[in-house]
């Protein structure tokens, strides 16, 4: 049977008389839950000025956003003018596909009397049907 | 300093959201959110002696500064992921084009056949 999951936490009554705003801290804590392990005290200790270290991160981390957003929005018009040429080659390569039986009832009428390389054609068009219309390969 | 046997606490009862923030954590660790919980509790006792305002000011910006770090290097993996995944793009749209002018003049060839 599943055991029902507790709706509080037990706090020392030292540490809930010296904070006012007990709801704070939680919410803190269990944003930083998965660095609860990291402390360093002699980190801390030799971080005198700490704000000015984490102004200066926080600079560095919103400069690496936006750089970081900027590619991506650069990879979704890319990705987006992909997928256009793609269908646009798609479509073409439908009609490419319909001239194959052209392409078969020209041999056996002409055969090598047409100046034509009927394989070398049929090869190009299985080339781009099979990259076409059976497989998308830039997922 | 008390021994964890006369140690008293209080019940601090949780809102909805650091409920749903627990479990959520919990389920990203696949863990039980009760040992959430524990370990949160774990760690406030450890720092009860620390009760002055400062050190918590100062221990907070400590994390956030770890958070921050953490969150950087993930961006700055996919930072580089996402330039590879550009330049491919780009040889993708390079082929696409030559692609589309290949598939035109093939059409254009064979259609003549008609004519013939």
């Amino acid at each position: 049977m599943k055991r029902k999951t507790k709706n509080y936490l037990l706090i020392p009554d030292k540490f809930a008389q010296n904070f006012d705003d007990l709801e704070f801290i939680i919410d803190e804590l269990i944003v930083y839950f998965n660095f609860l392990n990291e402390i360093d005290f002699e980190e801390l200790k030799q971080m005198n000025s700490l704000h000015d270290s984490l102004d200066k991160i926080r600079e560095e981390f919103s400069n690496i956003c936006q750089v970081y957003g900027k590619l991506r929005q650069e990879y979704g018009v890319i990705y987006f003018q992909g997928n256009e040429l793609f269908t646009r080659n798609t479509v073409t390569g439908i009609k490419l596909g319909l001239l194959v039986g052209k392409l078969e009832r020209a041999k056996s009428i002409w055969g090598s009397d047409l100046s034509l390389d009927y394989e070398a054609a049929k090869e190009l068009i299985n080339h781009f049907t099979t990259r076409y219309l059976f497989k998308k390969d830039d997922e | 300093m008390n021994s964890s046997n006369d140690r008293k606490y209080v019940k601090y009862e949780l809102n909805f959201k650091q409920k749903s923030k627990i479990a959520d954590l919990a389920s990203k660790k696949n863990v039980d959110a009760d040992s959430i919980m524990s370990r949160i509790e774990d760690f406030l006792v450890s720092f009860t002696d620390y009760d002055n305002f400062t050190f918590w000011d100062k221990l907070l910006s400590f994390f956030n500064m770890k958070m921050i770090d953490f969150r950087s290097k993930i961006i700055a993996d996919d930072i580089i992921e996402t330039k590879k995944k550009i330049k491919e793009q780009k040889k993708l749209l390079r082929e696409y084009e030559d692609d589309y002018f290949a598939i035109v003049a093939l059409g254009k060839a064979l259609e003549s056949l008609n004519k013939i």
